[in-house]
């Protein structure tokens, strides 16, 4: 036997003992013994020439019948399965799938989307539509892992949570570009609506529904809905349970709409108009007192260094200094501990602002004392609210650095 | 997609126009490898069907009756030196329910691409 045959027989031998394992022991070696049984046909079948060829079509067929595997250790395991024949008219119709009621897991799931709902509300994150849309997509994902096992098809046909699925990928993405606070709530709320009234419609079922034959009436009406194509009415019989089916169905419906919202959510905050709050606007550096004299805070969100100059810096008085360097762009820090030759007293004294890139050097007041940079740091427009002593700078009124930055220097109300 | 009622799967129909097509050609017992080489012929997609797939159909089958299975004896097995073969044949139920069932498109098609008439 070649490698190739060899170690696809193996991997196949593998994968049986791992689906089977932990059933009871008839079924098991039944198992094992039809596919010891195949692998060995198979591999003696003096039709094929290409060993390759074999290997690869065995590890095909082991990996494109894992669903089916999957779903047969379920019902061999659950025993749910029960199919009755009515031999005459050889009708295999009375297939019996079990039923999952679903009352149990959607107060749970409820209780989760209102608890997203929540979050949402008392802490808006940016990129909220994210968080929601992956909790879609995890929800789509178990729905469909439900389906695929409660379906004897093993898999194959329609189904809608794909669809759900990509919903939720979706809004994952559409969160991840849109920053918009209560984005989240676009999949949130519909979602918790939606389970809250399967949760309220299970729990207005009277206990004693799971006895059978429980609902005499309308019957009549059920079989002309079921005539007319309702798979639900074949279900309702059995009570106001809310059936998997029914559940599954409208929370499809749900994912769909929430995704369809939260598509035209993202297209309509893309498009709203908004005033810049950041660079470019107006912002709010803090109160005066924050800022003791001689200090100097960098301001990311405004790109700019709030200096508080004292009266031998050539203040006293408040400048914004645009933080980039006027020679090629680069963010300039405040070196506290660097020593630079102070050219109006000739001596070197620590603490400049100095570029990274080609070390230009700038005083408190961002006067360029050396380097390749043309001209002093930019300066901001400062305002001083007098009642509320904050401090705002204008971060869209940028004004040419130049050797009096200093005199611009705004006072501090006493 | 659900089962309508009364319906078999285009995979079991195929597997039942398998096992009639290898009854026509003298075989009255066939074990799974034979029947996923026959349905590649019959079916759109060349490829052999999965372990998981073919074997969950032909439990499936079995339990509706239209299938009947037993193993193969060891001996027989022992004296050609491989394991023991599941043998299944079509049963009087499988047969009456392929005669009701109307062929479906694509495997008509396949069956004619094939060379092989109706059975």
């Amino acid at each position: 036997m070649t490698l190739s045959l060899r170690v696809a027989t193996v991997l196949t031998r593998f994968w049986v003992r791992v689906y089977t394992l932990g059933l009871d022991t008839e079924a098991r070696r039944n198992r094992l013994a039809l596919l010891e049984s195949d692998l060995w046909e198979q591999t003696h079948d003096r039709g094929l020439s290409s060993h390759v060829g074999v290997s690869l079509s065995i590890l095909g067929r082991c990996l494109s019948g894992m669903p089916a595997d999957l779903a047969w250790r379920y019902q061999a395991q659950a025993g749910v399965r029960q199919i009755a024949i009515d031999s005459g008219a050889m009708d295999v119709s009375a297939t019996t799938v079990k039923e999952a009621n679903l009352a149990p897991v959607a107060p749970a799931l409820g209780g989760l989307a209102w608890a997203m709902v929540a979050v949402n509300l008392i802490s808006p994150v940016p990129h909220s539509l994210a968080f929601a849309g992956a909790v879609l997509a995890v929800i789509a994902l178990a729905g469909w892992a439900l389906e695929i096992r409660a379906d004897e098809e093993d898999g194959a046909g329609t189904s809608l949570w794909p669809l759900t699925l990509a919903g939720g990928v979706f809004s994952i993405a559409a969160g991840l570009i849109v920053k918009w606070e209560f984005g989240g709530l676009l999949v949130s709320l519909p979602l918790a609506l939606a389970l809250t009234k399967a949760w309220l419609a299970a729990a207005s079922t009277p206990a004693a529904v799971s006895a059978p034959a429980n609902v005499p009436v309308s019957g009549a009406i059920l079989s002309q809905r079921a005539a007319a194509g309702d798979a639900i009415a074949l279900e309702q019989p059995q009570g106001r349970q809310v059936s998997r089916r029914a559940f599954l169905r409208s929370s499809i419906w749900v994912g769909l709409g929430s995704a369809l919202a939260a598509g035209v959510g993202g297209l309509v905050d893309y498009l709203w108009e908004r005033k810049p709050s950041a660079f470019g606007g107006v912002v709010v550096a803090g109160s005066i007192d924050s800022f003791p004299p001689g200090s100097k805070t960098h301001v990311v969100e405004g790109k700019f260094w709030l200096v508080h100059l004292t009266a031998e810096q050539g203040g006293p008085g408040f400048l914004a200094l645009w933080h980039k360097c006027p020679h090629l762009g680069c963010t300039v820090p405040w070196m506290e501990e660097f020593r630079h030759k102070d050219p109006v007293t000739g001596r070197a004294t620590r603490g400049w602002f100095r570029c990274p890139c080609h070390q230009s050097t700038y005083n408190h007041a961002g006067v360029r004392v050396f380097g390749p940079a043309p001209r002093s740091m930019d300066r901001m427009e400062v305002r001083i609210d007098q009642e509320s002593r904050r401090i705002e700078v204008d971060t869209g009124r940028i004004t040419r650095g130049a050797p009096d930055n200093a005199a611009f220097a705004v006072t501090p109300p006493q | 997609m659900r089962r309508k009622a009364g319906a078999l799967l285009q995979l079991e129909v195929a597997i039942l126009e398998a096992g009639a097509d290898l009854h026509g050609d003298g075989v009255d017992e066939f074990h799974g490898y034979v029947l996923a080489k026959r349905l590649q012929g019959l079916q759109p997609a060349r490829r052999l069907i999965g372990h998981g797939t073919l074997y969950k159909a032909l439990e499936r089958l079995e339990a509706a009756g239209l299938l009947a299975s037993r193993w193969e004896d060891p001996q027989a097995a022992a004296a050609e030196g491989r394991p023991r073969r599941r043998l299944y044949r079509l049963t009087t139920s499988g047969r009456t329910a392929l005669a009701r069932t109307p062929r479906t498109e694509p495997l008509a098609a396949a069956r004619r691409r094939e060379g092989l008439g109706a059975i």
